[in-house]
């Protein structure tokens, strides 16, 4: 079937790069602003987008070019452009069912690709070996279903369908969605040890990892999730990624430290598309370790306990201590290109990756992923004189205490989620309010699992994102007062509060 | 939690009665002579007459126990939550007010007067309740608590006086949390969070009928007389079955909604706002009706504006269902009680352009200084808005019933359409 849809996709190729994304959203939000003619808006639009075709087509014939185009492309800008982006914008009439074909199309070929897969199996080791599937077919496959459930869900029923989908696919898809059977055997030979391979990286290979392209989610899906996650990992590991690049071999044109230069650069091109045109969303839809802690939560939802209101503070602090240890430990990555044979950097045991080894998500993923046998235990004391394991044991009861009794308080601190909510005033998200309509009853700051009171109080500015809003929706869901409250993306409503009793 | 007392033993009185053949009478010509006006409708539900028979007296259909209340700031979820009856006694009767102004004063609102004047009479069914509940939205309620707790077992609800739910929330929810415990050592009856989930989604789906019922008469007008509709509205509140009620308002929505105009409708569109209005007092709604003008939609706290806010809870614990009871009926609400008046303001104007309002008639109680006070800004802001006012004010008595219509007829020649 590859070989058939070769030239198709070689064609669509502009489609998966993000500039097209960002070129797109900026071009939507723009065209909104005009007061022209639908017809007008539709052709300069189609005129935008065929501009950036050609351009591309010109720029990818010469090698230079071809590379750096390469290095920014992801199946996630072709899925977000094609799939995405029309559910959102596309108004809900009855043209909409002719849209939706596009996403059956793409379920197919979603199957198609497995059955495909599977064929490819040699004959004497037939059998069961999860689901194989390439990379691109399976987001397609996962994000065009969604879509096409999604008219037929409520809000809350869609979200938690959706994080569901997320945690799965990320955390799970590490061995049960490999690309194709020689990936799942490649992926069965390096489990011998499981603890051992989570923790020497250069042995683990996540499934979207092809091509010298790295894939990065504006979120925490975790790098040390069992045989290799699917995604590279979360955007701090890219940060320290770049951090660990030797500037001065870059400097003496060593074509190795360039090489990881430039494919740091295209994933952080990629990433700051995505975070501009999503803004947090990722932390309420898709962070598998926000899913994972709405478990805890749900237990103490369960048993009816109240929760407690995080004070401002202690808000604060939350804030301050997240800034601080993710910049020590982004800073310790820079020591990556100075260790000695033992580890150390000025006497200091210093790990490749030392945000990661104070993240709970590396201790919490591979626990979920593998069980307990994954479980590779705090960083010993020798690590920077104690300064992991303590900020470690600090940061996983902080999580938990978080999750269990004060709902999202850890995702104030979240490093992760911090970068992409510099996005949320200013980015293609917008959480209006329509102060007309809103009496101010305070059920959106009650419902706020992040215990933002803007949206309340505020009436004078229709934008009620803030920083610490992470888009779950809860409060456009639960708002008493229809058209209250509404999200929008680039300008258009995509959803707003309704009633349901 | 130590139950403090609210009212000083010490001086408890023995409750004055007044047996007086010719008020009760009296009370019950003013209801009948309002049924008999309604009763000339053209269009009108098939089942009214039991929504009406409830406002009339609602009986007493099993031995659960009734609460009294006052004003829309009560959770009534508490009280349908402990098997018990809630019943509203805001009383609209204007027989009984010169009752109550020989026993309290005349410079009292009428409605405070009536309401006192119903306990005067130990046939009322305001005698059959076992505890009352007061919420301190104005002086004369504040006081009538105390008034009242010689007769009946009486919990004073202490309103915040902001409607500032960062700044007050916790002590709503507190007070809320406070009356719940206090009726449920009044009737030895525990409060179990299932029950009061229950009675939320009652008072859920009466939101979602009343907001149903909204659509369907701003759409056309003519399928539901407003008047028929407060009594809906109202008899929802009367102390009947909550289970009942919901049954016969779907049956009635049935017929509003499947009526078909059969030609447009000229007569002006009317938002009404202002003092409460209560059965059988519905002089200025005969009278906007009697001049041909729609009332399309209300901020009243006896009208749609009652029931509109919904119950909303994200967690189920008990505080933050107290949390969410507060929310709902305290910081919703658009009572002049409150220090800002921006709520009923906005609202106004909010109704005003989604149901394609020509015009606002504010209802003002006489001797009502808060809704009285609220008409000054109000009138401004709207005239900005060019929005057709006008400021009705009198108080339950017929005297006035011909200026009046002078003066309505007048504003609403003003807002015609052509």
């Amino acid at each position: 079937m590859n070989d058939f849809l070769q030239p198709i996709l070689n064609l669509a190729e502009p489609l998966t790069s993000a500039l097209l994304a960002l070129l797109v959203v900026l071009a939507i939000a723009w065209l909104r602003g005009r007061p022209w003619t639908a017809r007008a808006r539709r052709g300069a639009f189609v005129l935008v987008v065929a501009l950036f075709f050609a351009v591309y087509y010109l720029v990818r014939g010469t090698a230079a070019g071809a590379r750096w185009l390469a290095a920014m492309n992801t199946p996630f800008a072709a899925v977000f452009l094609t799939v995405v982006l029309p559910a959102m914008h596309l108004p809900r009439n009855k043209w909409y069912r002719l849209f939706l074909v596009w996403p059956v199309l793409l379920v197919a070929i979603a199957v198609v690709s497995v059955v495909d897969a599977y064929r490819a199996v040699p004959g004497n080791a037939r059998g069961f070996h999860w689901i194989l599937v390439r990379p691109v077919w399976l987001i397609a496959g996962v994000t065009a279903t969604l879509v096409l459930i999604q008219p037929l869900l409520r809000l809350a029923t869609f979200r938690r369908v959706v994080r569901g989908t997320c945690l799965v696919v990320l955390v799970y898809g590490g061995f049960a969605l490999r690309q194709s059977y020689d990936d799942y055997q490649a992926m069965l030979a390096r489990r011998k040890d499981a603890v051992q391979d989570m923790m020497l990286l250069s042995e683990t290979s996540p499934v979207m990892q092809h091509d010298d392209r790295l894939a990065y989610l504006p979120s925490a899906p975790c790098r040390f999730t069992a045989d290799g996650g699917y995604v590279q990992g979360c955007n701090l590991e890219m940060i320290q990624r770049l951090m660990q690049v030797n500037l001065g071999a870059v400097g003496r044109r060593d074509p190795s430290a360039i090489g990881a230069l430039s494919i740091i650069l295209g994933a952080l091109v990629v990433f700051l598309v995505f975070c501009f045109a999503t803004g947090r969303a990722a932390c309420g839809w898709l962070c598998p370790l926000s899913t994972l802690g709405d478990v805890l939560n749900w237990f103490r939802v369960r048993l009816g306990l109240p929760h407690y209101k995080p004070a401002q503070p202690v808000k604060l602090a939350a804030l301050f201590s997240g800034i601080g240890l993710g910049s020590i430990a982004l800073a310790m990555a820079k020591a990556y290109p100075h260790l000695d044979a033992e580890g150390k950097f000025a006497g200091c045991k210093i790990p490749l990756y030392p945000f990661c080894k104070i993240c709970p998500s590396q201790q919490v993923c591979p626990v979920a992923a593998h069980g307990v046998s994954a479980y590779a235990g705090l960083p010993t004391w020798d690590w920077g004189f104690g300064f992991f394991r303590a900020a470690c044991m600090a940061l996983l009861a902080f999580f938990a205490l978080g999750f269990i009794a004060s709902r999202r308080l850890w995702c104030r601190l979240c490093p992760m989620g911090m970068i992409a909510g510099l996005f949320n005033r200013g980015g293609m998200f917008r959480l209006a309010k329509d102060a007309g309509k809103c009496n101010q009853c305070g059920v959106c700051a009650d419902v706020c699992p992040m215990d933002i009171d803007m949206v309340r109080s505020e009436m004078t500015d229709e934008n009620v994102s803030s920083f610490d809003c992470v888009l779950c929706l809860k409060c456009v869901e639960k708002c008493p007062r229809d058209e209250c409250l509404s999200i929008e993306h680039a300008g258009a409503k995509v959803a707003e509060s309704q009633y349901q009793p | 939690m130590t139950d403090a007392k609210q009212f000083d033993e010490r001086y408890r009185l023995n409750p004055r009665r007044s047996d007086d053949p010719g008020a009760r009478k009296r009370s019950r010509f003013v209801a009948e002579q309002q049924r008999l006006l309604q009763s000339d409708l053209t269009r009108r539900p098939s089942n009214i007459a039991f929504f009406e028979d409830l406002l009339t007296d609602p009986g007493r259909p099993d031995d659960k126990p009734l609460v009294g209340y006052f004003c829309n700031m009560i959770p009534i979820e508490t009280i349908i939550a402990l098997d018990a009856r809630p019943i509203r006694l805001g009383c609209g009767n204007p027989a009984l007010v010169q009752q109550g102004e020989e026993v309290l004063s005349g410079e009292i609102c009428p409605l405070a007067k009536a309401s006192f004047a119903a306990f005067l009479d130990a046939d009322n069914p305001a005698n059959r309740c076992d505890a009352l509940i007061l919420p301190s939205s104005c002086d004369a309620k504040r006081k009538l608590g105390e008034v009242l707790a010689d007769y009946k077992p009486t919990f004073m609800f202490n309103l915040p006086p902001e409607q500032d739910a960062k700044r007050f929330g916790a002590v709503a929810a507190a007070e809320v949390e406070r009356m719940a415990s206090w009726l449920s050592k009044r009737l030895k009856r525990r409060l179990r969070r299932s029950a009061l989930l229950e009675a939320i989604s009652h008072t859920r789906r009466r939101t979602a009928l009343i907001r149903r019922f909204q659509e369907a008469r701003s759409a056309k007008p003519a399928a539901l007389s407003v008047r028929d509709f407060f009594v809906i509205i109202q008899s929802a509140a009367a102390g009947g079955d909550i289970g009942a009620w919901l049954a016969e308002a779907e049956k009635a929505l049935t017929e509003v909604e499947a009526y078909e105009p059969t030609r447009r409708r000229f007569r002006p569109r009317i938002v009404l706002t202002g003092a409460p209005m209560i059965w059988p007092n519905f002089k200025v709604l005969n009278l906007i009706e009697e001049a041909r003008a729609d009332v399309v939609a209300d901020t009243l706290c006896t009208g749609a504006e009652s029931c509109f806010d919904p119950v909303v809870y994200e967690e189920k614990g008990r505080k933050a269902l107290m949390r969410a009871l507060a929310e709902r009926y305290v910081f919703a609400s658009p009572c002049p009680c409150f220090i800002s008046q921006g709520t009923r303001i906005a609202r106004v104007l909010d109704l005003v352009q989604e149901y394609r309002a020509d015009g606002v008639i504010n209802y003002g109680l006489r001797l009502c200084q808060l809704f009285d006070m609220e008409a000054y800004r109000l009138s401004r802001i709207l005239k900005e808005n060019k929005i057709p006012f006008a400021n009705i004010r009198t108080d339950y008595s017929l005297e006035d019933t011909e200026q009046l219509r002078v003066r309505l007829e007048a504003f609403l020649e003003t807002v015609e359409k052509d």
